[in-house]
């Protein structure tokens, strides 16, 4: 008997029976326990749908694809099971975990060409290669051609357009979801209409769309746009993301706790993939930050706890990354998330603290408002709407005569777009109160000439 | 980029620009261009170019084009009345040009990178000398090339316009056989640094050099 499942986006999602035995399999059900938006939902309160929910819809918009371009038998199976598993390697928080376990990682012992990829990926690709229950239901050949779909796929180019490309499932399925968890119009689009114009030229060629499907692309792209801008990066979840992210490190590097040290040290070992499959969201929470408990570590527990109570940091300095800023300082500005700008973004962060320890006639001052480790150098880039129409990939392509074209050549809407960057922004976040709320703004624009010279000045230290 | 990191395609694509006096006309000349030059400096394995429809392409350098432009290190015109496609519409050329801001951060890129800018500079200077300029060209010899480097064994011309199908890309023996012409004057199989090429190419060409049955 076929598997049925009522899902609030696509209505019925129905697998054959064989699957379903691979839907019930441990390493799917965690799944139920991780959120698709780690914690959106302290902005969107209805955003509590999680990886499991996404999975299923996913393999769903993933088998009408194939089934419209004529795909079935082993290779449907293969991009069903490439649905199912795409994101068997999240742990808790989703993608908050992915950028913790790239942090943390011990490189040393990665095994020949691991060190090319994400972490997150090779710990998906072991949990499918490995796990004792998945290998009852699915072949080693097969579990073999999932990892590869996922990863470098040699094969049919259509069969990993669907899975991950411009207009993969995966996006259209998270747009629709996320959009109507959040209760935000935005994820929307005619997704029949463009499933309608899925197009396979030839057999071995790749995929694209007919004429008739431009509009439906249109919405598409602009969802994609517009769900970055008001939900993937709010406010609320960029410091609700950073916050979590620095508990991480503070409760590995701070405080030394050896079960947080051990889900995100990833060393390539059985042992870690056995461990890292046991957590999802709410075990995370309930061993860091438990809700009537003492927690083990100091720091990672109070920014957790900040976190559980909502008492979140305040953002107190925004700015689009270039001008006035010294055009030496934009990359390393740009970067300061990442690892290698580890230093430069402690300094910027002790600097603020100590910015801050003067400001008490405008905020409320505690113990933590003057920690460095309770500041949060951050910065993030939002595509244009024209850049959103591509991926990871070239864009999408309208079958035309006498050669296909690219969408954003064949929109009337997006030809009239012509710029196409990414626009990147730095923001501080801080444990503060304002004394008075009404003036946060106020106090927000006289800071930003001292705040936007401090990190000025550390960016350029050692250069003439 | 500090002295001691290894460079990154961001850096890579910038300082490409750079040694091409600032400007590259053209996003197929853009990608096409970064390609060959990760090809002749040994670069070519860390850039992420695959095969696409319309020859290899790499999402990273056309991710590190939107970086510069969105730190406002790189302008893009776009110039229409290039051309006209079926319908009678415009197809627009999209024109890349360094800004000041973004010579001045690649002018602390070369000082750091001494060595390797050079090897840069020396590669673009190859490619405008082998007039890299016309974007049809270089696309039908970068999957040439493409192709070439998969396989380790010699293969003829008509050889290698048959596996072109099997990365969604059809040519003609005539446009591979200019493309084998074009390489070899640009002497890319015999490039030190690309050791796998460095043999088994060579003979590759001494075959493609056979006519045409």
């Amino acid at each position: 008997m076929n598997f049925n499942s009522r899902d609030p986006i696509h209505n019925f999602v129905t697998l054959p029976s064989d699957l379903a035995e691979v839907v019930n399999c441990q390493v799917l059900q965690r799944l139920r326990g991780i959120r698709q938006l780690a914690m959106a939902s302290l902005v969107y309160h209805g955003a509590l749908h999680t990886r499991f929910d996404h999975t299923l819809g996913v393999t769903h918009v993933s088998t009408l694809m194939a089934e419209q371009l004529g795909i079935s038998g082993d290779e449907l199976r293969l991009v069903q099971l490439a649905g199912l598993l795409h994101d068997a390697g999240h742990g808790p928080f989703s993608h908050v975990s992915e950028t913790s376990l790239g942090w943390f990682a011990d490189e040393t012992k990665l095994k020949a060409g691991q060190s090319e990829h994400k972490i997150h990926e090779l710990v998906t690709a072991e949990i499918i290669r490995t796990d004792p229950e998945l290998s009852r239901f699915i072949p080693s050949k097969w579990r073999e051609d999932v990892i590869n779909l996922l990863g470098e796929w040699k094969g049919r180019p259509v069969l990993k357009q669907i899975i991950s490309g411009p207009l993969d499932g995966d996006k259209q399925d998270y747009l629709l979801r996320d959009g109507f968890f959040c209760g935000v119009p935005y994820g929307n689009f005619d997704i029949r209409q463009l499933h309608r114009s899925l197009v396979l030229p030839n057999e071995d060629e790749q995929l694209m769309i007919e004429e008739h499907g431009i509009h439906a692309i249109e919405q598409f792209v602009l969802a994609k746009y517009y769900m970055t801008a008001n939900v993937y990066r709010h406010r609320v979840r960029l410091i609700s993301d950073a916050m979590i992210t620095r508990a991480i490190r503070l409760g590995i590097v701070e405080d030394k706790l050896e079960p947080l040290t051990r889900l995100y040290r990833y060393d390539g070992t059985p042992q870690f993939v056995e461990n890292y499959k046991k957590w999802d969201d709410a075990r995370f929470m309930e061993t860091f930050c438990p809700p009537d408990e003492k927690p083990p570590g100091v720091k990672s527990g109070a920014m957790l706890r900040r976190l559980r109570e909502r008492k979140l940091l305040k953002l107190i300095y925004s700015e689009r990354i270039g001008q006035p800023y010294d055009a030496r300082c934009l990359e390393k500005m740009k970067a300061l998330p990442k690892k290698k700008q580890a230093v430069l973004r402690r300094r910027i962060e002790e600097g603020i603290a100590n910015f801050i320890s003067g400001r008490s006639a405008e905020v409320r001052l505690t113990t933590e408002s003057v920690d460095p480790d309770f500041v949060i150098a951050n910065s993030y880039g939002i595509k244009s709407a024209k850049e959103s129409s591509k991926n990871e990939d070239e864009g999408i392509l309208v079958q035309m005569k006498p050669s296909p074209q690219y969408f954003v050549d064949q929109s009337i809407l997006f030809k009239s777009i012509n710029e196409a960057y990414s626009d990147n922004c730095i923001q501080i976040y801080a444990a503060v109160e304002w004394m008075d709320p009404s003036k946060k703004d106020e106090i927000r624009s006289v800071w930003q000439e001292p705040i936007r010279n401090l990190i000025q000045t550390e960016c350029l230290k050692g250069k003439p | 980029m500090s002295e001691r990191e290894t460079m990154t395609t961001y850096d890579f694509v910038h300082l490409v620009m750079y040694a091409a006096d600032g400007t590259v006309k053209g996003r197929t000349k853009l990608q096409k261009l970064v390609y060959f030059a990760g090809a002749l400096t040994g670069k070519l394995d860390d850039l992420g170019y695959r095969a696409h429809y319309y020859g290899p392409y790499s999402a990273e350098v056309a991710g590190a084009v939107d970086d510069l432009r969105g730190l406002g290190f790189l302008e893009q015109k776009v110039i229409s009345g290039c051309a006209v496609d079926t319908k009678g519409f415009e197809i627009a050329r999209y024109d890349y040009s360094l800004t000041s801001d973004g010579k001045l951060v690649a002018e602390e890129k070369v000082a750091a990178n001494r060595e390797e800018w050079e090897s840069i500079q020396n590669t673009v200077k190859r490619l405008e000398k082998a007039k890299a300029d016309d974007y049809v060209k270089l696309s039908l010899a970068a999957k040439a090339y493409f192709v070439a480097r998969q396989r380790s064994e010699r293969f003829t011309v008509e050889e290698l316009v048959c596996l072109m199908p099997s990365f969604s890309w059809k040519v003609t023996e005539e446009q591979m056989r200019e493309a084998g012409k074009w390489l070899e004057d640009l002497k890319i199989f015999e490039n030190q640094n690309d050791q796998r090429l460095a043999t088994d190419r060579r003979q590759s060409l001494e075959l493609r050099a056979r006519p045409a049955r």
